[in-house]
């Protein structure tokens, strides 16, 4: 009973692993996104530190001056960075762009 | 249950020829870039989960059975145990805990190929072949070293069953909470390497993607160091929850790693920096909870924890050398590539607070493992053991503590990017009154201990710099919804889960610093040896010892302490001090007598008595140790309001309106991450 269990289980492993070399398919995608993943980062990391300013300066811990200089330039690396993303998305068409990477999540 | 037997090992053997596939198959479909083999790769891990699965089974069943056949039920069961002690002896052994070890690694694997199939499919080889070949090694140690289904030539009766240390609530949960912790580590390693290996681009997501992976194994890790505490404090009996042993240091430094991790990747998210710090505190972590392993099974060093000696230490270390040199050897390759474009903006800034809070927690670990290892680092080269104890740990540890409580009070206080020290003076007032009123009161109440003070006055000032920033976010919240105050906290918390969840923990760490200092600094105690009818006092506590009964049960002849319970005068109730004396040689365990409250814990040990005139020892005499310890209930209400904590800045957070300037400026309480 035991042998014809285990014989069975031998069996099931082999096919189950072995049954996706059967299939033809496409092969995998180049890592064409690895550049847009790159910038999605960017934008994300520029829209967090824009949303942190505003919080800083709301909660009275940054001066107005500080403030100022330092959210235009988040908002210079946040549109520098959707510019680039706007040119890589031209570039592919839409059916096969990628999307954007699941949100970060706590 | 032979044939069962043969299942197992069968299924061990079958799962390691399927993780080598899968090893072969992900290099082989990333070199030729062919979706099938990969596939064929993922696979192969699916079918050895399941095929651990099914070894997991025969082992519990072969528990719940006590089929004396096998060597490790004979060794960790025995009739007189009670059924749930027999399942939990799965983790109460070498073998067993091995194949939790495999099986919760084999769980973790199909949910990182999940979840990394989905955000960066480009890391999908590398991570089969890192967490296949750890699952590879320990199915090596599982068929070849030390397997749970080898069979006894003359099986028992009955079996010896597991040390009645371990026979206990806290001891059934605590090994597979720290297990989930310390195999946890593995997925953001994996993760890790498997972006260092695909490109510095992937590493920054790598990096970043590895973050709710260690999130997860941290809270297992400090859950299970919490169930540890509490199982010492219950069951051992020397009125301690923690006493720098080895194994505990063992938990404690992947912890204190994956914490400093934990802040700093919040620098990698906001500004792209620390990369590379950030992928030497992943591999550090894996590395340390690998040498926890090797401490724990190695015998290198004693430990009430530790399994006994074998040659599995040789092979953790020689699995540990080969894991972490590996993983150097990637990164150095990585490494100037990873170097950060972006520099700190000032040196009075929350980044500024965070780097110096990881230059602290790694200190602490640093000095946690030099007392550690230093008894056989001593031994290899004098010839001469020697061990540092717990005094090297309390005189190296606290101060870097409280270094790191002013941290946790300042860092919220100061903006990222760039603080104005205006506004850090004006928004330190309201916390550093509270820390200041803390210290005065107890001063003025009597305090004289000034360790203590400084604690406890750094405690309301954290305290003050937290409800500082609820009633902000709150008032904010309110002045632009005009939301009624429950519902304003509630959607602020909802909101930022991860920002208001760290602060929570943050309380929770007070709370648990608190019950430490108090039950550290102010601990009395003495042993005293009293006839029937005579009171002994301590602190606030007067106790009458009443005599002493005797009961068998369980394999167990049980001793106990009568005791009357006095408050200040005020009868407060009976308790049992025992001892129980087992029938099959096994070492005698103490029951302790505890009353347990906000104000501090009165602790009775029953060390010994002396035989009176009578034949049912009602009128011996008995030796009790009576101990009071202030304030412990905080550590144990700490741990709780930790886990809270955790629990809500792991929930998922909503995904960030992605418009690249506001059109209007942010809600204090819309805010992400701390």
């Amino acid at each position: 009973m035991i042998a014809a269990i285990t014989i069975g289980l031998a069996a099931a492993a082999a096919w189950y692993v072995l049954v996706p070399l059967w299939r033809t398919g496409p092969d995998a995608a180049r890592n064409d996104s690895a550049e847009r993943a790159r910038l999605v980062r960017e934008r994300e990391s520029a829209l967090r530190a824009l949303r942190d300013l505003a919080l800083d300066h709301a909660t009275g811990k940054m001066s107005d001056a500080d403030y100022d200089a330092l959210r235009v330039r988040e908002e210079a690396a946040a549109i520098e960075a959707l510019r680039r993303l706007d040119a890589i998305d031209a570039a592919v068409p839409p059916a096969s762009a990628p999307a954007d990477p699941p949100p970060a999540r706590a | 249950m032979g044939g069962a037997a043969s299942l197992g090992r069968f299924s061990l053997l079958a799962a390691l020829v399927l993780v080598g596939y899968a090893i072969a198959a992900a290099v082989l479909g990333a070199r030729a870039r062919r979706a099938d083999i990969i596939a064929s790769a993922v696979r192969a891990v699916q079918g050895s989960a399941a095929l651990l699965a099914v070894a997991a089974a025969v082992l519990f069943v072969a528990l719940a059975t006590r089929d004396y056949t096998l060597q490790y039920v004979a060794a960790h069961v025995t009739d007189a145990q009670p059924l749930v002690y027999d399942l939990t002896a799965f983790w109460g052994g070498m073998e067993g805990s091995l194949l939790l070890w495999a099986l919760v690694l084999a769980g973790y694997t199909l949910l990182a190929i999940r979840a990394v199939a989905r955000a960066q499919p480009d890391l999908l080889p590398g991570v089969i072949v890192v967490l296949a070949s750890v699952a590879a090694f320990f199915l090596v140690l599982l068929t070849a070293v030390a397997s749970p289904f080898a069979a006894l030539p003359f099986p028992p009766a009955d079996g010896r069953g597991m040390n009645p240390l371990l026979l206990n609530p806290w001891m059934a949960i605590h090994p597979p909470t720290l297990y989930l912790g310390y195999v946890g580590l593995t997925v953001p390693f994996a993760i890790v390497i498997a972006a260092l290996t695909s490109g510095v681009s992937a590493t920054d997501g790598g990096v970043l993607l590895a973050r709710r992976w260690m999130v997860w194994a941290w809270y297992c890790l400090s859950m299970g160091l919490w169930f540890g505490a509490k199982w010492s404090y219950v069951v051992l009996g020397w009125g301690g929850y923690w006493a720098w042993d080895p194994v505990e240091n063992a938990a404690l430094m992947p912890w204190l790693v994956a914490t400093a991790f934990i802040h700093s990747v919040m620098i990698q998210e906001r500004r792209q920096m620390l990369t590379r710090w950030n992928v030497v505190l992943v591999i550090l972590a894996f590395g340390l909870s690998i040498f926890g392993t090797f401490l724990t099974r190695s015998g290198v060093l004693s430990s009430v924890h530790s399994f006994t000696q074998s040659s599995l230490g040789t092979l953790f270390l020689a699995f540990l050398a080969c894991a972490v040199l590996a993983a150097c050897a990637i990164a150095a390759w990585r490494w100037e590539a990873l170097r950060s474009r972006y520099e700190l903006d000032a040196a009075l800034s929350r980044e500024s607070a965070f780097v110096l809070n990881n230059a602290l927690f790694l200190a602490i670990a640093f000095a946690v493992f030099l007392g550690t290892i230093f008894p056989v680092a001593s031994d290899v080269l004098t010839g001469h053991r020697v061990n540092v104890g717990p005094p090297f740990f309390d005189h190296i540890v606290p101060p870097i503590a409280v270094g790191l409580l002013v941290l946790m009070g300042v860092g919220p206080l100061l903006a990222w990017r760039r603080a104005s020290p205006e506004s850090l003076r004006r928004n330190f007032l309201a916390p550093g009154a509270a820390g200041v009123a803390v210290g005065t009161v107890l001063l003025a109440a009597g305090m004289r201990a000034p360790g203590a003070i400084v604690v406890f006055a750094l405690a309301g000032f954290v305290a003050g710099t937290i409800v500082l920033e609820f009633a902000r976010g709150v008032h904010a919240r309110q002045a632009m919804r005009g939301e009624p105050l429950p519902l304003a906290l509630l959607a602020l918390v909802a909101r930022n889960r991860r920002r208001y969840g760290g602060y929570i923990v943050h309380f929770g760490m007070l709370l648990l610093l608190c019950g430490i200092t108090g039950s550290s600094v102010f601990a009395t105690q003495r042993v005293v040896t009293l006839a029937p009818g005579q009171t002994a006092s301590v602190g606030p506590y007067r106790t009458r010892y009443e005599g002493l009964s005797q009961s068998t049960a369980g394999g167990a002849l049980t001793v106990g302490a009568q005791l009357r319970i006095y408050d200040g005068g005020r009868d407060v109730g009976e308790l049992v001090a025992a001892r129980n004396l087992f029938l099959n040689g096994r070492d005698a365990t103490s029951s302790v007598a505890l009353r347990s409250t906000a104000r501090d814990d009165l602790y009775i040990t029953l060390i010994g008595w002396t035989a009176g005139p009578g034949s049912d020892g009602a009128d011996a005499a008995a030796t009790l140790r009576l101990l009071v310890n202030p304030l412990v209930m905080w550590m144990w209400v700490g741990g709780l309001v930790l886990s809270v904590g955790a629990i809500v800045a792991m929930l998922p957070e909503s995904r960030p309106r992605t418009s690249p300037v506001p059109a209007r400026m942010p809600l204090a309480g819309e805010q992400a991450g701390p």
